[in-house]
């Protein structure tokens, strides 16, 4: 029995069912009253936020689990319920709460669109999933909400359904982490076969052999590599730009990509050496890939999300290689900065943006801003530097511990602070585009407060306040962090290595070149060329031949087997017809012509019968005379 | 002089007209006639058996009887052939067909 009834906490169900009944009301009264959903949604999702926020106050530290039975197999009991960490409130509040800034400013970046409520509706749908996943005690729940989240990002990624590149890459998204699910789904069968248990804490508690944490943790790695766009599976997320830009700052800070590194944080203790081992790699190749794709893009949504990928990567190796809390401050972090980032970024593309043409997202033609929308520039640059690890930000903080943690390996370090030097760099390219002198010309709107209200929370929550009260100590911050050390002399390094990255772009990008790298040098083309040859075209392939198979001999055989059907049915036909029916028609026949010649002999003429009397007389005396003669 | 076997014949032979006139003519007045034949040819047969035994006179008195009956029952036989005929304006048995099926 995994049914553990004390830890029963109001507020956990509270927290979940919140945005679950505002994607319920969207149905029962959207199609009346649509536009009250967004508001709706809003007051909701901020009640949510509040019980979460009670959760955190709560749970300083320690755990408590709450669960109740499921379904039983047999003797085993599937229980459904929370476990709640100072990890998990933690992540469930960061959830909540950029949900709930992404539900402010949607209010004004979808005002005026078609199927707002529905958007609404998906982004309750999405925190709920995302906060079940969080807070989730039995593996299997967090599958299922696992799902959810793929479910929710496919309907938000997909939102502009008019759009084919939109629907594309909604498609795109969701087929890429089906891959990443399979991975999920057989860890869940390797755990099940060999610990019998989905229960977190039953897990943590127990004993587990290298091989089966070998197993179970590659194939985890799988899911996160597909959740969090890890290596071979990024490309889908520069695709899923093609969604809203608020649904781009919910999916990349809080929750469908943090889902994967969540999860790889909760089960660390299921990975062994070996698969830790290959998560690093994983993951230090995809800095390295999603910093080089930031590099060559001028797309600005499409930089912001290279650069998710690159910080996800860093996630990941950070967890792999120094701890999972030093992994999971990161992820907080980035969770406000890229937030913050993508924000700042669709309230500068609403301002040059003009109705009914497509919006302008080219960083070569968003520059001048600064004169007209000075606050949400500096808000801008503000994220930008948490996301560089300026000193006295959040990203500097979250990037300390990630280095200090390593230090003591060279290899890795280095590796480490290459990648900020490239996060440096791309940064700065990105700021010097946006600072570059407004050109003759340019029309711009402003941004209605309430698109500015959630800008200014989120950058305030990537200065260092976001994550602790000292700029320099995580001593004094989050409950979750509190343990967390970071080493003076990784400060100075790493304000090198800024100071260096700056200096670098500098030095290339100080003239804005128009042009980026030739086509080829894009990581985008590498990865979809790859998918084409390695994936669709066998896939196609694949299904033509199949498709031939089908239709030459399955088909064949169906004709064969049905011509042969007819054939057969109408000799049976034939027979029925002619040999049963037959004999049937024959007895009435046979009957009928017995009755005519009877009835015929019968002929109501007295000369006839006595004829027939006569004849009958003569022959019966035949036949006695004939007796007679042979006696 | 005449053999009883030749009397046999004249009676056999009657018998064959009678039947013949009693099977295939049409009207009811003539099949009664037929129908004397007959019983004539067993009038004969009756004598002639007689004749074997001469000393005494069945055969002949059976002959007188017969014609007796014979005479009573052409008398009710043209009656009810008057009757039929007046009932039904003919006297061909062929067409006094009322108790047969309809077609």
């Amino acid at each position: 029995m995994n049914v553990a009834t004390t830890g029963w906490n109001v507020w956990v169900p509270l927290a979940l069912a919140l945005p679950l009944v505002s994607f319920v009301i969207r149905y029962l009264i959207g199609h009346r009253y649509g536009w009250v959903v967004p508001l709706l949604a809003t007051a909701f999702l901020l009640a949510g936020w509040v019980c979460a926020t009670v959760l955190l106050v709560g749970h300083s530290h320690g755990t408590s689990t709450f669960s109740l039975p499921w379904f039983s197999m047999g003797a085993d009991v599937i229980s459904v319920g929370w476990q709640l960490s100072p990890r998990s409130v933690t992540m469930l509040w960061a959830v909540y709460t950029i949900s709930l800034l992404v539900h402010i400013y949607s209010i004004g970046y979808m005002a005026g669109e078609a199927g707002t409520a529905r958007y609404f509706a998906w982004l309750g749908f999405f925190t709920f999933a995302m906060g079940g996943l969080v807070v989730s005690s039995n593996l299997l729940v967090t599958f299922c909400c696992w799902e959810l989240v793929g479910l929710s990002s496919y309907r938000l990624i997909g939102h502009w359904r008019e759009r084919p590149a939109a629907s594309a890459a909604a498609t795109q998204a969701f087929l890429v982490n089906r891959v990443g699910d399979l991975g999920f789904l057989v860890a869940l069968m390797f755990l099940w076969s060999q610990a019998g248990t989905w229960e977190i804490s039953a897990l943590v508690s127990m004993p587990h052999s290298d091989e089966l944490k070998t197993a179970v943790g590659l194939c985890l790695l799988l899911a996160v590599a597909g959740k969090s766009a890890q290596f071979p599976l990024l490309h889908w997320l520069p695709d899923a730009m093609a969604g809203p830009t608020p649904v781009s700052a919910l999916i990349h800070a809080a929750t469908m990509v943090a889902a994967g590194v969540y999860l790889f944080v909760q089960l660390h203790f299921l990975f062994s050496a070996d698969a830790l081992a290959v998560a690093a790699v994983v993951g230090l190749v995809t800095v390295f890939v999603g910093g080089w794709g930031a590099l060559t893009q001028f797309d600005l949504k499409k930089i912001l999300a290279y650069s998710t990928i690159s910080q996800l990567g860093l996630m990941v190796a950070g967890v792999a290689l120094a701890s999972p809390e030093a992994g999971f401050t990161h992820l907080l972090a980035h969770a406000f900065f890229k937030a913050g980032l993508f924000l700042t970024a669709g309230a500068l593309i609403h301002a040059v943006s003009h109705h009914g043409r497509a919006p302008q997202q080219d960083i070569r033609h968003l520059s001048g801003l600064w004169s007209s929308h000075r606050a949400v520039v500096i808000c801008f640059m503000v994220c930008a530097a948490s996301l560089a690890g300026v000193p006295f930000t959040s990203g500097f903080l979250s990037k300390e511990v990630l280095l200090s943690q390593v230090g003591n390996h060279p290899v890795y370090f280095g590796l480490m602070a290459a990648s900020s030097l490239l996060t440096s760099l791309y940064c700065a390219r990105l700021v010097m585009y946006l600072l570059a002198p407004r050109p003759a010309g340019l029309v711009t709107h402003p941004i209605p407060p309430i698109m500015v209200l959630p800008v200014f929370v989120l950058s305030l929550g990537s200065l260092f306040i976001g994550l602790s009260r000292s700029p320099f100590s995580l001593q004094s911050g989050w409950p979750v962090f509190a343990t967390e050390t970071l080493a003076p002399w990784v400060a100075f390094v790493s304000t090198g290595l800024l100071i260096l990255g700056v200096g670098l772009a500098w030095r290339l990008y100080r003239h804005r070149p128009e042009q980026g790298p030739s086509e080829s040098w894009i990581p985008h083309t590498w990865l979809d060329s790859v998918q084409k040859h390695l994936v669709l075209t066998p896939a196609l392939r694949l299904s033509k031949a199949t498709d031939q198979v089908d239709q030459r001999w399955l088909d064949g055989i169906l004709h064969a087997a049905s011509y042969g059907y007819v054939a057969f049915s109408f000799v049976i036909g034939w027979v029925d017809r002619v040999f049963v029916d037959g004999l049937v028609s024959m007895v009435t026949t046979v009957a009928q012509g017995g009755g005519k010649l009877f009835r015929a002999l019968v002929n109501g003429k007295i000369q006839s019968y006595l004829t027939w009397g006569m004849l009958a007389l003569l022959s019966f005396m035949v036949w006695m005379l004939y007796q007679l003669a042979h006696r | 002089m005449i053999a009883t076997h030749h009397i046999f014949v004249l009676s056999a032979l009657l018998l064959s007209v009678g039947l013949f006139v009693l099977l295939t003519k049409r009207n009811a007045i003539v099949l009664l006639m037929g129908l004397e034949l007959i019983l004539n040819a067993a009038n004969l047969n009756l004598i002639a058996f007689n004749r074997l035994y001469a000393d005494a006179l069945h055969g002949e008195t059976m002959a007188v009887f017969v014609m007796v009956i014979a005479v009573c029952e052409a008398a009710v036989g043209v009656a009810l052939v008057l009757r039929v005929y007046r009932h039904y304006a003919t006297a061909v048995p062929d067409q006094i067909n009322q108790l047969k099926d309809p077609s």
